[in-house]
């Protein structure tokens, strides 16, 4: 178990580093430049603001300069806040998308698990067929239509639900539910699968036929291995969900890191954009690697068939 | 469902339940506050970083200039100047501040503020990208192009209230320039404390406006409450604002009919139409003339549109009426010069209302009325100023191109539509593809490219018409006509013209008047009949404001004076 997660945790590094080089690079291949505007500067003010965030020195210098400076934890000056670091930029954000991200997996997971369970028990039910038609549908309805419809048909009727704003528990209620729905209708699907799979093998039968009822056998011998698909989903889910939507952040007013994804790219922000590329390729390494460590934990064959000799 | 699976249950609902509850605290506004939807973050609380609307609405609120811009007329009236004078040649201002100014921190402030704030402005290393406003002083151009000494820079305080400024050559709009957001002064030992990077935190903010900063949080809020130290403190009768980070428009309009919002600066400008039949905002949505222009680039380095005659042409075929009614629909008005706002486009949108520059709209001539002169036109009849499609084929076949209706000529080579991606610009685009096709028989090709990749086609000269709107910088109309200059850096369409620049740099030099105004009014036409340029239509600022609150006044560069705004608890 140690030498996987040894080997994971140095593939998560060379994988940042990839991703740092890939970002710089890009980012500068893109037309425009951070500073450019409507209303063009003298040459002089430019040539200033070039020398004072560094972008005449040559790109490999500045490659070498903004890799250093990275692992030592300083991501440089934001090019859009400019009163702010990068550092400082995702330390206001991050915190506000966890808790959201945080409120909205938890959603996610009861809603889905509930929905995924109830169907798995009582398969081509008319409930089943009623779960997973709603399901589809949380899929296939874009975030923004879904919001859109929460904040006509309960924010605007309803007072005490705001239509949008941060400040407290209630502020949470609609982007929470608006953000977990998606992720909720795939967890219902992959269990529902998981569990329906695991209801056709031979132990289950023999489970069955010693006189549990389904829902018990389901519990006792299908949940686990059912689970598995679940779980390695959560990983990259989670990444998702905690680093912010920038749909739900734009409509319900979120002060999060999820716009920073679009917007730094389209401000030519290159240390935001590089800031909120790492923080995202960071907590997909590491939750992929939770979510492959939790499955080991559910079935510990993977182990051996992954040739581990740990 | 076991006992164990409900007891899971259970605990999930509770954890949800608990962690709403454990939430961020609640926040309630303030009573008598005002909250305004700003439409994003200010990019920096710093007025010598800062340059967009949105930035100067807060600079407007923390920090004072020197004079400050009359909410209607945008005349100067006294800031932190109480009085001045200019010399006789017009080249020395002597500006006496208001005794006893102090910053927000109870600091003294002087005259040596304002000019340690203008030097800083200047300086080289700084790259105040609103440096150039102050090149009209003697020896500043040459100190913030790295040339010259700080010292010679002609800014002097011979007492602690007195500055005294010189100027290289005379400028009508100088004291206008010192209401505006760059030039007011700010608190030399903090921004030294703060290395440019620390102005972010309300207690190392230190402003002389009528409010402080109270509160700072990134893509949420900026807050400011009544600067106690402040010399206009008792005039001020809202005593907190709120600036909201809200981006979306939309999300700020629900926030807006909740009553949440008192003032939405932006507005989702594709549903306006419908929006302003609502009982509930029709009072509160009124389209106000901006100095803005919206008009298309043509890149006269590729032919055909090194023909004046063809870039005419394309002029000419456009109904602006049908533009401004039917694709727009913002109470945009149809341009037929490049300058906004003269009178008769302002009768249509504001009766009554003064032109932002009368003495200069008396001496401009539309393009295809010759003689008149723009006051003599009438009100419904500028509209179509504009728009000849005889004339326009008949100046493509004089060209030697062929258009409808003949055989002769060549056939005039398809080109491209260039615009940065909003769906306003697409559905002109699509708009004008049409006409130009059905008017003069092109075909038009569009190409839409994201926002900065769009500047920096536009200054490579990568398109055949391109898509540009301009603001004023200040009430002159020389804002508008130096970009078209030949060294001018927004001129981006390759287009040089001797006798325009000779107009522009003669009118530069004239104290005002009717001479300069004649100069002006000359490259104007010259910009009209020969130029790189499409006019479209006059721009409006198109808000929601809370019949409730007052004083935001109605300008045509579109600021408000915070110390103005009035709360009535009532709706009148």
């Amino acid at each position: 178990m140690t030498g996987i997660v040894a080997r994971r945790f140095l593939w998560l590094v060379l994988t940042l580093w990839a991703v740092f080089t890939v970002t710089f690079f890009l980012m500068r291949a893109v037309p425009g430049g951070p500073f450019s505007t409507e209303r063009k500067l003298p040459e002089i003010t430019e040539r200033a603001i070039a020398a004072k965030y560094r972008l005449d020195d040559p790109l490999l210098s500045q490659y070498r300069d903004h890799l250093g400076a990275a692992l030592r934890g300083d991501l440089g000056p934001s090019f859009s806040q400019l009163d702010y670091r990068v550092g400082a930029v995702i330390a206001e954000g991050l915190p506000k998308s966890l808790l959201l991200g945080g409120v909205s997996l938890l959603l996610a997971l009861f809603l889905g698990g509930m929905a995924g369970w109830a169907s798995a028990l009582r398969p081509r039910s008319l409930l089943d067929t009623f779960v997973m038609g709603t399901s589809s549908l949380g899929l296939a309805l874009p975030n923004f239509v879904i919001a859109s419809l929460l904040v006509m048909g309960v924010a605007f009727p309803l007072s005490a639900i705001p239509v949008a704003g941060w400040g407290g528990a209630r502020h949470l209620i609609l982007p929470s539910l608006c953000l977990s729905l998606p992720y909720a209708a795939s967890i219902a699907r992959l269990l529902r699968t998981g569990l329906l799979e695991a209801c056709s093998e031979d132990w289950f039968r023999t489970a069955r036929a010693k006189g549990w009822s389904r829902g018990e056998a389901l519990r006792r011998h299908a949940l686990r291995p059912g689970s598995i698909a679940v779980v390695s989903y959560l990983g990259p889910a989670a990444a998702g969900i905690l680093t912010g939507s920038l749909v739900i952040e734009q409509v319900f007013a979120i002060p999060g890191v999820g716009s920073h994804f679009v917007q730094a790219a389209l401000d030519r922000d290159y240390p935001l954009a590089m800031g909120v590329v790492l923080l995202y390729s960071l907590l997909v390494g590491t939750f992929n690697l939770v979510a492959d460590l939790a499955v080991l934990a559910i079935d510990p064959r993977g182990a051996n068939a992954s040739g581990g000799a740990e | 469902m076991s006992g164990k699976s409900k007891s899971v249950l259970a605990g999930t609902a509770v954890a949800l339940l608990a962690l709403a509850v454990l939430g961020p605290p609640g926040r309630t506004v303030p009573s008598g506050t005002v909250v305004v939807g700003l439409g994003g973050d200010p990019s920096s609380l710093d007025p010598g970083r800062v340059t967009s609307v949105r930035d100067g609405r807060l600079v407007r609120a923390l920090f004072e200039g020197l004079t400050v811009a009359d909410e209607e007329t945008l005349a100067p009236l006294p800031g932190c100047a109480a009085t001045w004078s200019v010399s006789p040649d017009q080249r020395v201002w002597s500006f006496e501040l208001v005794e006893g100014l102090r910053w927000s921190n109870g600091d003294l402030l002087v005259a040596e503020d304002f000019r340690r704030s203008w030097l800083r402005l200047l300086d080289p290393r700084e790259g105040c990208p609103y440096a150039h406003l102050l090149w009209c002083i003697e020896g500043a151009r040459a100190y913030s192009e790295g040339r010259g000494d700080r010292e010679a820079v002609g800014i002097a305080t011979p007492t602690p209230t007195r500055l005294v400024v010189r100027l290289e050559t005379p400028l009508p709009h100088f004291l206008a320039l010192t209401s505006s957001f760059p030039l007011v002064p700010v608190h030399g030992p903090s921004v030294e404390a703060s290395a440019g990077s620390a102005l972010t935190a309300p207690s190392r903010l230190v402003s002389n406006g009528p409010y402080r900063l109270v509160e700072r949080s990134l893509r949420e809020r900026v807050a400011v409450e009544r600067n106690p130290h402040s010399h206009r403190a008792a005039e001020v009768a809202v005593p907190r604002i709120e600036y909201l980070a809200t981006e979306s428009a939309t999300t700020t309009l629900n926030l807006f009919l909740s009553g949440e919002v008192h003032w939405a600066t932006a507005v989702p400008t594709t549903i306006l139409t419908r929006l302003v039949e609502d009982p509930r905002l029709a009072d509160a949505c009124t389209p106000r003339p901006h100095l803005e222009s919206a008009f298309y680039r043509v890149n006269v380095t590729r032919p055909p549109f090194d023909d004046p005659r063809v870039r005419r042409a394309l002029s000419l075929a456009i109904d602006r009426r049908v533009l401004c009614q039917e694709i727009t629909r913002c109470g945009e008005q149809p341009a037929a010069t490049f300058v906004p706002w003269p009178a008769p486009a302002l009768a249509v949108l504001a009766p009554g209302a003064t032109p932002p520059f009368p003495e200069y709209d008396r001496s401009v001539a539309p393009a295809s009325g010759g003689a008149r002169h723009a006051s003599e036109v009438a009100p419904e009849d500028w509209g179509g100023l504009l728009h000849d499609p005889e004339r326009a084929r008949a100046l493509l076949a004089e060209a030697g191109f062929r258009v409808p209706g003949r055989r002769e000529g060549a056939e005039l080579p398809g080109f491209e539509i260039h615009y940065s991606a909003s769906p306003l610009h697409q559905r002109v685009a699509e708009w004008l593809q049409e006409r130009w096709r059905e008017e003069l028989g092109l075909e038009v090709r569009l190409r839409r490219s994201e926002g900065k990749s769009a500047i920096a086609e536009q200054r490579r000269l990568d398109y055949d018409v391109s898509r540009s709107s301009w603001v004023a910088d200040y009430l002159d109309p020389m804002t508008f006509l130096e970009i078209f200059h030949s060294s001018a850096g927004p001129n981006r369409t390759g287009w040089a013209d001797a006798e325009y620049d000779r107009c522009i740099e003669e009118a530069g030099r004239k104290p005002g008047g009717e001479e300069r105004n004649r100069l002006l009014a000359a490259a104007e036409r010259i910009l009209l009949e020969r130029g790189p340029i499409i006019p479209l239509w006059y721009g409006v600022t198109t808000t929601f404001v809370s019949p409730r609150l007052e004083g935001l006044g109605a300008n045509a560069l579109d600021q408000q004076w915070p110390a103005r705004f009035r709360w009535t608890e009532e709706r009148p």
